[in-house]
């Protein structure tokens, strides 16, 4: 398997005086599952933010794809956003006024690639899998939490991405939900998409590939 | 075909950004509505009113000159004598004549006065506005017989081309073609005897009907006007056009005001008469008996001068609804951007630059714009064809409103411009705004 992501002593503050993350290595294969455990506050969204070209560094080294980013010009990174990595976002996300076609689209508009009719035929594919059909041109903001985290995976992997970016993804869903989102993570996995997940449910990462537990702004394996 | 698809899809995810917020919709849509329709409204009233004149005028070659003899038989012969190459001489002559006095109602009469057109060519333009009133020629549409021609002027027959107001008034109950109009008949009541010149009356011929020009169409109203009112005598005036020369046969003093109309091939030789006279003008003024020239570039700066005036305090008033609507829509959209920040972080996660967000709101912004300006334009039309009724069945006054292409795009324009200037700043902001910021925001 091809590295995807190389971070060497990665640091970051944000008020010159504490280190969020403080020395943090990590790697990650394509078609790889990590999973990450840390208490609150420990930095798992701020190590998820850099990951995903999100948000700057104040020092080390970060390879994706085998381009180092700099730090200081994160704004041109946006393609990356468009086209290689995908998000799940513990809050979903979603814009309430969009149906969820629509959310489900709305990266086409961002990444050059065009909305072609195979497209279309992928969206209702993957709603199908996740048995959403018949909810397609219902407005996001009358979904329940279930439906809603379900729309915003399938906006993830829609674009098959090289990264799948998943804070908390099953924080507020139930047990069946919760199964669902493993099983859409592990076949991510399997058509070469890396998927970091970062999870307060150690029960969750059992099975889910390598996991991680960030402590003192370093990671370490499990 | 995948780019159409992907344009029109765009173009439908703006549409339902742009509306989803009805209270910022209909907020933007009002303020760019309010500006965009006083600003139509204004120019559709201007523009009609001068229209007229200034398609009238526009008819005029570039390349004639006219010049008020006011009887000055030396002048005339002045002019005559000079040097002129390649020019159409065409002499009108205008004078008031009674033509019909006849009791209508209640005791009531009705006098139509004729200003009486001798004209050497009926085909040559000469337009209809000026500063001191005076009449002048004007052919319109012929609607039925014919126009005079060359040999009515070379043989001075006694024929007259009438408008339709003119046919309504003397002819009521039947076509004017072939019907005969006497020139110089005496007002009701008033002593003629010591006017040899009023005692005679010439028969004309009626060859030709043509459409009411400005003055007509304002004479019939004015007359419908004073009918319904309960003024007891009643005048109205017509225009009516026969050969000059059968005029100043039948009519061999005439205290008329004549004009002399000269129409130039060439611009050069246009340019050379043009200053002659201009001198000679100047020379005959100092001795006390100047003469105008007209041209038809004054008079196109004499209209436009009126014109421009109007515009001016116009597009000033314009231009400060479109200041206040301005601030009002900058607020909007500030607003707007505030409340959808998790928007642009959820967008910007997915791989939208800070330009991909600008242009997001200033072509929202458009999509509100054009939406607000063409109900704008829209309505103002409307709007104006009402006044027009207004005017024309409820005052008498004569106004025609004018729709084209200018009229409606130039609204449309001022309204999407002003909205995309005021929406920069605040799609800047939201440009700017900071991913993990904004994924945060409460």
């Amino acid at each position: 398997m091809s590295e995807l992501i190389r971070i060497s002593n990665l640091r970051k503050t944000y008020d010159g005086k504490r280190y969020v993350l403080d020395g943090l290595d990590f790697s990650i294969n394509k078609g790889e599952i990590a999973t990450i455990l840390g208490a609150s506050g420990c930095g798992k969204s701020t190590f998820l933010n850099i990951v995903g070209l999100l948000d700057n560094f104040t020092d080390g080294k970060y390879l994706f794809s085998e381009t180092e980013i700099n730090p200081k010009k994160l704004n041109s990174y946006y393609q990356y956003r468009a086209t290689d990595i995908g998000f799940i976002f513990q809050a979903y996300c979603l814009i309430d006024s969009l149906s969820v076609k629509d959310n489900i689209l709305m990266p086409f508009l961002y990444s050059g690639a065009g909305i072609t009719g195979s497209v279309k035929e992928a969206v209702d594919a993957l709603l199908d899998s996740f048995d959403m059909l018949n909810l397609k041109n219902k407005r996001v903001s009358l979904l329940s939490g279930g439906e809603r985290q379900r729309v915003a995976i399938i906006r993830a992997i829609i674009k098959k991405p090289k990264l799948i970016i998943a804070d908390e993804p099953t924080g507020n869903l139930d047990e069946s939900n919760t199964q669902l989102v493993v099983k859409a993570f592990r076949n991510i996995a399997e058509n070469g998409t890396a998927v970091i997940v970062v999870t307060h449910n150690k029960y969750l990462s059992l099975g889910m590939g390598r996991t991680y537990s960030l402590k003192g702004g370093r990671l370490y394996n499990e | 075909m995948n780019s159409v698809m992907q344009f029109f899809y765009y173009l439908n995810h703006l549409i339902k950004m742009a509306t989803v917020n009805k209270v910022r919709f209909v907020l933007t849509s009002i303020g760019i509505f309010v500006a965009v329709f006083l600003f139509s409204a204004g120019k559709i009233i201007t523009d009609s009113y001068y229209n007229e004149s200034l398609k009238k005028i526009n008819q005029m070659s570039e390349n004639t000159l006219i010049i008020d003899l006011m009887g000055n038989e030396e002048l005339k012969a002045e002019l005559t004598a000079s040097d002129k190459i390649n020019c159409t001489e065409v002499s009108t002559l205008a004078e008031t004549k009674s033509i019909l006095s006849s009791p209508i109602e209640n005791d009531r009469f009705l006098t139509v006065m004729a200003y009486v057109h001798g004209v050497s060519d009926l085909n040559s333009v000469m337009p209809l506005v000026t500063n001191d009133g005076v009449f002048i020629s004007v052919p319109t549409d012929l609607i039925k017989g014919r126009l005079i021609s060359g040999s009515d002027i070379q043989s001075k027959n006694p024929v007259v081309v009438i408008d339709s107001f003119t046919e309504s008034l003397l002819f009521p109950a039947e076509s004017a073609l072939g019907q005969y109009i006497e020139i110089g008949v005496g007002m009701m009541g008033s002593s003629v005897a010591s006017d040899s010149e009023s005692t005679e009356t010439f028969k004309f011929e009626v060859i030709g009907v043509v459409e009411n020009s400005y003055t007509a169409h304002a004479a019939r109203m004015k007359l419908k006007q004073e009918i319904n009112s309960s003024q007891d005598d009643l005048m109205t005036y017509v225009s009516i056009y026969c050969p000059l020369t059968s005029l100043n046969e039948k009519f061999a003093e005439m205290d008329s005001n004549e004009r002399q109309l000269y129409n130039f091939n060439n611009s050069a030789e246009y340019d050379s008469f043009k200053s002659y006279t201009e001198t000679l003008a100047e020379v005959k003024s100092r001795a006390g008996n100047g003469f105008s020239v007209i041209t038809k570039e004054k008079l196109l700066n004499d209209l436009q001068g009126r014109l421009s005036n109007t515009r001016t305090v116009l597009n000033m008033i314009s231009a400060l609804l479109c200041i206040i609507s301005g601030i009002s829509i900058m607020s909007v959209t500030f607003f707007s951007v505030k409340e959808r920040i998790p928007e642009i972080g959820i967008r910007k996660a997915f791989g939208a630059g800070k330009l991909d967000i600008a242009f997001q709101f200033v072509f929202e912004m458009i999509i509100i714009a054009v939406f607000a300006s063409l109900l704008a334009v829209a309505l103002s039309i409307i709007t104006c064809k009402l006044l027009e009724a207004f005017l024309i069945e409820i005052l008498y006054m004569a106004f025609s409103v004018e729709i084209n292409f200018q009229i409606i795009i130039t609204p449309l324009v001022v309204g999407v411009f002003e909205a995309v200037i005021c929406c920069i700043i605040p799609s800047l902001y939201a440009a700017k705004i900071k991913v993990t910021d904004s994924l945060r925001f409460e």
